[in-house]
């Protein structure tokens, strides 16, 4: 185990180390998981640099490898060293690498690791407690298998994008790149149930992460729609651009942007506690109200002018005092400055070498002696020289190659 | 119009059967490999029996909102007190704490509260459309699973349990991280982009001859002259990326004409994926069912319940080559309760029939005044 990269020892996932042969968003997330919760991250990065680094939110921003707000987000915690598959030196680095870790996160594609001199069996065979994850979007067999995938397409085939969005127009895709961040989510799911049962007994595994498997299985909704599709025959469609609605449900217009609202016949009483509007709630009185065919005009004129004097903010507080389920629908830079996540430290603040000094998302989830920022996001092959050292300390003194480090052992 | 997950619509055969809450599409599809079981917490017996349960488990779940667990007398303390190798994880969506610790809604509220809504739909137009598809209970589930095993890691060190805060809405957050972090950056306001990317160009989902979508993104350099040739531009081979998003409406115009000739979304996204860029059909239900990738990959398999019947769902998250992963039916309101107050507590017929009559046993959803639904 390396010295010079110190965890907290209490942290969940002190004493794992893993590699990351990935790129992009997903097989980066999954790595970030598990360096955000103490293990040691080797980022093995191509001559250029994960593509990542360049990806920015605005299309004609200049392209400084250091400074992408993806990059620096997927990647804290982590130590990175440039190996180039096509150099021989670089390739025996990547096996020694490997041979040191207890998870070797890639996403190569199928055949790609074996390509590179880490054919996920071989590497079994010779250290059999590795957890090798093998991150893909369409999986490591099927007709599809090793054609480019991004998480949009991975969405359209597999996903609910064709009951995303308005049946005028075409099929949406969702915030982002959610998609790709899901499978990562996945993936490392599947590599602590690997590495959980490879302390129980001593044998790793190899994974078959592929985003299409954790869209097809996501409840919200693509399993439901699938099985409603079995239950009566229907597709689930895209909603109509204009609903009448019996109570207020949907975006609403405030004084300075919208809220996202929902109302179903229990809410009935907090909506008119909130909207304070007597003539609405003399109607609601009469227990047949759900015939009143006015009452859904009446209802929705009330919510409007009733929003559009408040802000987001006042009527989320206001409404939610009253146990109406109304929440402000803010862009993402609103949520810096949010009371909330303010009192709650949700965001931390990172120095980095060349973005300088920004906010970012914190812990995922709490626990004690649980997520930490040890490190922002490596510089490229930043940590090249005190890697090689650590392999060398550790191949001094044995003769011939490393063996594998015995699975199961604490 | 069909409700899009109306009462009717959700069950098998559009009825709801004897027991609808055994029959749910959104309820059978996270209903596998579990028992079901029935007490009632308000009664100081149900406490008890919970109690019992909990000193038996390695980990309780939970996503009521922040106050409910310490109104029914089982916090933390109670808990860890029971059973201090628990771990226990508790899902409110905001967290524990903060100002709005005690909001309540659905994933599509959170989603707005946090960001993800302003982000998607269509270009430029105001967020006032409706949605069907959400983000933050998937992505719960995943993490949590992830946090309940390292939990159960580090027990294996520790020798106790932990409470594990895992506020739904922050986990989410992390899949939206680098919009934080260029928000923070440079100021700047997220505004939805349609189905464009921010960086690759051209990206988009497009309408073929047969009414079908598909899908398609020019990720790398090297991608696009084949594609600009397939579109009759071969002029606009040269375009390198930025230079793309500059043209993305002439790209999107020359690129749906060219669909809107192809037979069918699927021949032509077969016709993309020869030349190299990605692409996809967008797959209805019934498509997605028979679709040859996901059929050869035994993506879809049988599973159940003598209350709902037999169907088709999808196979597991991941593969492994580890022994297999298991596969049993879907689990039943109250179906398991002998069961598992007989193996996991102990209890006699005696004490199963005490605590039957003292209505902690059922097989039916009740009101809150204790009458079926």
């Amino acid at each position: 185990m390396s010295s010079t990269a110190p965890s907290p020892p209490g942290q969940p996932l002190a004493g794992v180390r893993v590699v990351e042969l990935a790129g992009g968003v997903a097989g980066p997330y999954a790595a970030k998981l598990f360096a955000d919760f103490g293990a040691d991250v080797c980022k093995v990065e191509p001559p250029g640099g994960d593509p990542a680094r360049q990806w920015r939110l605005d299309s004609d921003e200049d392209v400084d490898l250091e400074t992408g707000p993806l990059y620096l987000f997927c990647n804290t915690n982590k130590r990175s060293i440039v190996a180039d598959p096509d150099v021989p030196a670089d390739r025996a680095l990547l096996r020694h690498l490997v041979a040191s870790a207890d998870i070797l996160i890639e996403s190569l594609g199928p055949g790609g690791a074996a390509a590179v001199g880490l054919e996920p069996r071989r590497l079994r065979a010779e250290q059999p407690g590795l957890v090798v994850v093998s991150l893909t979007p369409w999986g490591l067999d099927g007709p599809y298998a090793g054609a480019p995938g991004t998480d949009l397409a991975v969405f359209a085939l597999a996903g609910p994008m064709s009951s995303t969005g308005i049946d005028e127009l075409e099929p949406m895709k969702m915030a982002g790149r959610v998609i790709a961040y899901q499978a990562g989510s996945v993936a490392a799911m599947a590599a602590m149930a690997a590495l959980r049962r490879r302390e129980l007994t001593g044998r790793g595994a190899w994974i078959d992460a592929a985003a299409v498997d954790a869209q097809l299985g996501s409840i919200d909704r693509r399993t439901t729609y699938l099985l409603y599709r079995q239950f009566c025959g229907l597709g689930a469609p895209r909603a109509p651009a204009s609903t009448q609605q019996q109570l207020p449900a949907g975006v609403y217009p405030t004084g300075d942007g919208h809220v996202q609202a929902h109302t179903i016949s229990t809410w009935v009483p907090a909506m008119l506690a909130t909207l304070g509007d007597e003539e609405l709630a003399a109607r609601y009185a009469d227990p047949a109200w759900g015939e009143d065919d006015e009452l859904p005009g009446l209802t929705e004129a009330a919510t409007y002018v009733w929003m559009a004097e408040r802000s987001r903010q006042q009527v989320m507080v206001q409404a939610q005092a009253n146990r109406w389920p109304i929440t402000a629908i803010n862009h993402p830079v609103d949520l810096l400055d949010d009371e909330h996540f303010a009192e709650r430290g949700s965001f931390v603040t990172v120095e980095h070498p060349r973005a300088g000094r920004f906010r970012t998302i914190g812990a995922p989830w709490r626990v004690d002696d649980g997520w930490v920022l040890r490190r922002p996001a490596p510089l490229l092959d930043q940590h090249r020289a005190e890697i090689l050292a650590e392999l060398e300390l550790v191949e001094a003194g044995r003769a011939g190659p490393r063996p594998a480090r015995h699975a199961g052992g604490r | 119009m069909v409700p899009a997950l109306g009462p009717l619509g959700a069950y098998p055969d559009l009825d709801p059967g004897e027991r609808p809450w055994n029959r749910h599409s959104m309820y059978s599809a996270h209903a596998r490999n579990k028992a079901g079981v029935t007490l009632d917490l308000r009664t100081e017996v149900g406490r008890e029996l919970f109690l019992r349960l909990v000193e038996q488990a390695d980990v309780l779940v939970e996503n009521n909102s922040a106050k409910v667990l310490d109104q029914l007398g089982i916090g933390w303390d109670v808990l860890s007190a029971r059973n201090p190798r628990l771990i226990v994880v508790r899902m409110a969506p905001l967290g524990l704490s903060g100002p709005y610790r005690h909001f309540i809604g659905f994933g599509v509220h959170f989603e707005g509260l946090c960001g993800a809504t302003a982000v998607r739909g269509y270009r430029d137009a105001p967020p006032t459309l409706t949605w069907n598809t959400f983000h933050m209970d998937p992505a719960t589930g995943t993490a949590g699973t992830f946090a309940v095993l390292a939990a159960l890691r580090r027990r294996e060190r520790t020798g106790v349990g932990e409470l594990v805060e895992f506020a739904q809405a922050e986990n989410m957050m992390q899949h939206l991280g680098e919009y934080y972090v260029d928000a923070s950056i440079t100021g700047r306001v997220h505004t939805t982009p349609g189905n464009r990317d921010a960086w690759f160009a051209p990206q988009g989902c497009y309408r073929a001859g047969d009414g079908g979508h598909l899908v398609l993104t020019v990720e790398r350099d090297e991608q696009w002259p084949a594609l600009a040739d397939e579109l009759g531009c071969p002029a606009w081979a040269g375009l390198d990326r930025r230079a793309r998003m500059a043209a993305h409406d002439d790209l999107d115009e020359a690129i749906s004409a060219w669909a809107a000739q192809r037979p069918s979304a699927a021949e032509a996204a077969a016709r993309l994926r020869q030349l190299g860029v990605s692409a996809a059909p967008v797959l209805g239900e019934g498509a997605c069912l028979r679709d040859e990738h996901l059929l050869a990959r035994g993506s879809f398999r049988e599973n159940g319940s003598v209350d709902l019947g037999r169907f088709l769902f999808p196979n597991h998250l991941f593969r492994w080559d580890g022994p297999p992963l298991r596969w049993e039916e879907l689990c039943r309101l109250g179906a398991d309760n002998e069961r598992i107050y007989r193996s996991w507590l102990g209890c006699g017929d005696e004490e199963l029939a005490a605590l039957d009559a003292a209505g902690q046993f059922g097989l039916d959803y009740l009101k809150p005044d204790g009458t079926p639904y």
